[in-house]
C-alpha cells in the first residue's frame, strides 16, 4: 500500500517536472523575445555579438524566473523539502 | 584589435580582446547566476516539497528533485526551431558536460539548502571553461 502511494507521488511530481519544463522554456522564449530589440539599438557595443545578446537574454531570464518563483519558496527550502541540517551533521 | 585571429570551436565570434573580455564577463557574472535561478531554485524547491508532503524519503525525494532538474537542464542545451520542426544545435559531448555539472549543482542546492552555492559554483566552472578554451586555442590554434 505504501509502495504503490509512492509510486502515484513519483508519477506526480514527474508531471510536475513536466510543467516546469514547459515554464522554463516559455521563460526562455520570452527572455530572448525581450532581448532581441534591447540588442539592436546597442549592437555598436558588441558588434560581433559576442557577449551582449546573450546577456540581456540571461538577465530577462533570471528576472522572470525570480518573479514566477512564490514568495512564500524565498525561505522555505528547507522547512517545505524537509532537510535539516541536524539530518547532516548526524550522518 | 583583433588579438588571437581567427574565430574556433570555443568562440564562436573573432577573438578579439573585447569579445573575450565581454563574453568572459558574461559568464562568470551572469550565466550561472540566471540558470540557477531558473533551473535550480525555480524547479527543485517545489518538487522537494511536494515529496516530502507526499510522503516520500529524504535521499529518493532529493534524487528524483535532482534528476528532474537536470534533465529539464539539458534539454534546455538542445535548441529547437519551431517552423518547421527541427534540431538546430544539439552536441553529445555538451549534454554529458551538462548531466555532469547539473547532477553537481542539483546536489549542491540540497547540501547547502541555498541557492548561493550552485550560483557561485556555476559561474566558477564556465569561467573555468572559457579559460582553458582560450588556452587551447592559443596553444593549438
Amino acid at each position: 500500500m505504501m509502495i504503490k502511494h509512492n509510486w502515484q507521488a513519483v508519477g506526480k511530481i514527474g508531471l510536475l517536472g513536466l510543467v516546469y519544463f514547459f515554464l522554463t522554456r516559455l521563460i526562455s522564449e520570452i527572455a530572448f523575445l525581450l532581448a532581441q530589440p534591447m540588442y539592436q539599438p546597442l549592437r555598436a557595443f558588441d558588434p560581433d555579438g559576442s557577449f551582449l545578446y546573450i546577456s540581456l537574454h540571461h538577465l530577462w531570464q533570471g528576472l522572470f524566473a525570480l518573479l514566477v518563483i512564490p514568495p512564500r519558496n524565498w525561505s522555505c527550502f528547507s522547512a517545505c523539502s524537509g532537510f535539516s541540517f541536524r539530518a547532516v551533521s548526524a550522518r | 584589435m583583433r588579438v588571437f585571429g581567427d574565430t574556433s570551436a570555443a568562440f564562436p565570434f573573432p577573438l578579439t580582446a573585447r569579445n573575450f573580455g565581454g563574453y568572459f564577463a558574461f559568464q562568470i557574472m551572469l550565466s550561472g547566476t540566471s540558470e540557477e535561478i531558473l533551473f535550480r531554485a525555480l524547479v527543485m524547491t517545489p518538487l522537494l516539497a511536494y515529496g516530502k508532503n507526499s510522503g516520500l524519503a529524504e535521499k529518493p525525494n532529493a534524487l528524483l528533485a535532482g534528476g528532474i532538474s537536470t534533465l529539464i537542464f539539458m534539454l534546455a542545451h538542445i535548441n529547437i526551431a519551431l517552423d518547421p520542426l527541427r534540431v538546430t544545435h544539439f552536441s553529445i559531448l555538451q549534454q554529458l558536460t551538462v548531466l555532469t555539472f547539473g547532477a553537481f549543482y542539483a546536489f549542491l542546492f540540497v547540501k547547502t539548502r541555498s541557492i548561493l552555492g550552485p550560483i557561485l559554483a556555476h559561474n566558477l566552472l564556465n569561467a573555468v571553461i572559457v579559460t582553458i578554451g582560450l588556452v587551447l586555442f592559443l596553444v593549438f590554434g
